[in-house]
C-alpha cells in the first residue's frame, strides 16, 4: 500500500469510529500524542493500536488477568475476591441508568483484539512492500 | 499476499461491527465509555497491589466485602466500602483506597478556612496509614497513583504536576515508606509518591521532567 492509501484508510477508520458514536474516542487518539508519527502508515498504524487498546479494556482476557493478580489476595474471611464492580454514586444514577455496574470482559472481544492486531501486523508488513 | 486497500477497509469494517455489537446502545456506549476507564483503573490497581505485595513484602487482605469496589465518583473515605488493607512486620498498617479525595496543601495553609471545591483533589488510588476517614490530608498520602486510560494529553501533565504541588514541597530527595518500590526516596516533603499510569506509550515522554518535582509517568499496557 502507498502512503496515499494508507491516509485514506486512517480517514475511513476514523469516520467508522465517529459513526459508531465515539467522536471522543476518535478525538482522544488524535489528539494524544499517539498520532505524532509524520507518515501516515505511522499515523493509522498508532491509531488502530490505540483503537485496540480501548477495545481489550473490555475483552475478557483483561478481567482473566486481572483476577489471576487478585487471587493472591484473600478477603478478611479467608475467602477468594470474587470479582470487580463499579458502584454509581447517587448524583450519576440518571446518567448510567443503574446502581453497579459489573467490570467483567467480553470473550467476543478477544477475537476482535486479536483480528485488530493480525490487521496491524499486516499493515505494518504491507508498508515495506 | 500483500493486503490492498479495499481488503484493509473490510476488515476494519467487520471489526468494528462487532465492537457495536458488544458496546450496543448509546446509553451502552456511554457506560463503556466510563467503564473502560474503570477497567484501567482496576487493571493498575491489580498491578499496585501486586507489586506492594511481591517486591515490599505487604500482606494483602480486602476488607469490608468480597468484591473490589470502584465508584463513579470520587469522595470522601467512607469506611464501609470495601477497601485493601496492607501489613508488614513491624511497620505500622497502611490501607489503599480508590476515587477519594485529599485535602491540599494549599488548604491546610489557610487553616481555619470553610473548604471549597478547589480544597481537594481526587485520586484515582491512595495509600494512607490504616483508619484514615474523610479527606485524608495532603500529609497522610502515602501513595497517590493516577490512571489514563487509551490517549495521554498535555494537559493531564499539566494536572497531575498541579497535584503534585498540592502533596508536598519541593526538597532535597527525601525517604518515603517504602523500600524500593515504587520509589525509595522522592524530592518532595512530605514524602509522598505520586504516580500517573497510561496504556499510552506517549505518556513516558514525560517522565523526564516529571521526575524533577516526583511524579512518574509510567506506560503499563494490558
Amino acid at each position: 500500500m502507498t502512503e496515499e492509501e494508507f491516509g485514506e484508510l486512517l480517514e475511513f477508520v476514523r469516520a467508522a469510529v465517529r459513526s459508531q458514536g465515539r467522536a471522543d474516542l476518535d478525538e482522544l487518539l488524535v489528539g494524544s500524542r499517539r498520532i505524532d508519527a509524520v507518515m501516515p502508515q505511522g499515523q493509522l498504524l498508532a491509531y488502530l493500536e490505540g483503537l485496540r487498546d480501548e477495545i481489550a479494556l473490555r475483552a475478557d482476557r483483561t478481567t482473566r488477568q486481572m483476577m489471576l493478580r487478585l487471587r493472591e489476595i484473600r478477603t478478611e474471611n479467608d475467602d477468594p475476591i470474587l470479582g470487580v464492580t463499579v458502584d454509581i454514586m447517587d448524583e450519576d444514577v440518571a446518567v448510567y441508568g443503574a446502581r453497579s455496574i459489573d467490570i467483567s470482559g467480553s470473550p467476543e472481544l478477544d477475537s476482535v483484539v486479536s483480528d485488530l492486531n493480525e490487521l496491524i501486523a499486516q499493515l505494518r508488513e504491507s508498508g515495506d512492500q | 499476499m500483500a493486503l490492498s486497500l479495499p481488503d484493509a477497509k473490510d476488515r476494519i469494517s467487520t471489526i468494528l461491527s462487532a465492537y457495536k455489537a458488544v458496546s450496543g446502545t448509546s446509553r451502552d456506549l456511554l457506560t463503556s465509555t466510563m467503564t473502560s476507564g474503570k477497567v484501567y483503573e482496576a487493571w493498575v490497581l491489580t498491578h499496585v497491589l501486586e507489586m506492594l505485595r511481591t517486591q515490599e513484602g505487604y500482606d494483602v487482605t480486602l476488607v469490608g466485602g468480597d468484591k473490589v469496589r470502584l465508584k463513579s465518583s470520587p469522595g470522601p473515605i467512607n469506611r464501609s466500602y470495601a477497601h485493601f488493607r496492607l501489613r508488614r512486620d513491624n511497620s505500622p498498617g497502611l490501607e489503599v483506597w480508590t476515587d477519594v479525595e485529599f485535602m491540599t496543601l494549599s488548604s491546610s495553609l489557610r487553616s481555619g478556612a470553610v473548604p471549597g471545591p478547589g480544597d481537594y483533589h481526587e485520586i484515582d488510588i491512595l495509600v494512607v496509614a490504616e483508619g484514615a476517614t474523610s479527606r485524608p490530608g495532603h500529609d497522610q498520602v502515602l501513595l497517590g497513583v493516577e490512571c489514563k486510560n487509551t490517549g495521554f494529553e498535555k494537559d493531564m501533565m499539566r494536572a497531575a504536576l498541579g497535584v503534585r504541588r498540592e502533596l508536598s514541597f519541593l526538597t532535597e530527595p527525601a525517604p518515603t515508606i517504602f523500600h524500593s518500590w515504587p520509589r525509595s526516596t522522592v524530592p518532595a516533603y512530605p514524602s509522598s509518591v505520586y504516580a500517573v499510569y497510561s496504556n499510552d506509550p506517549g505518556v513516558a515522554k514525560y517522565d523526564e521532567a516529571g521526575k524533577v518535582f516526583g511524579v512518574d509517568f509510567i506506560y503499563e499496557t494490558m
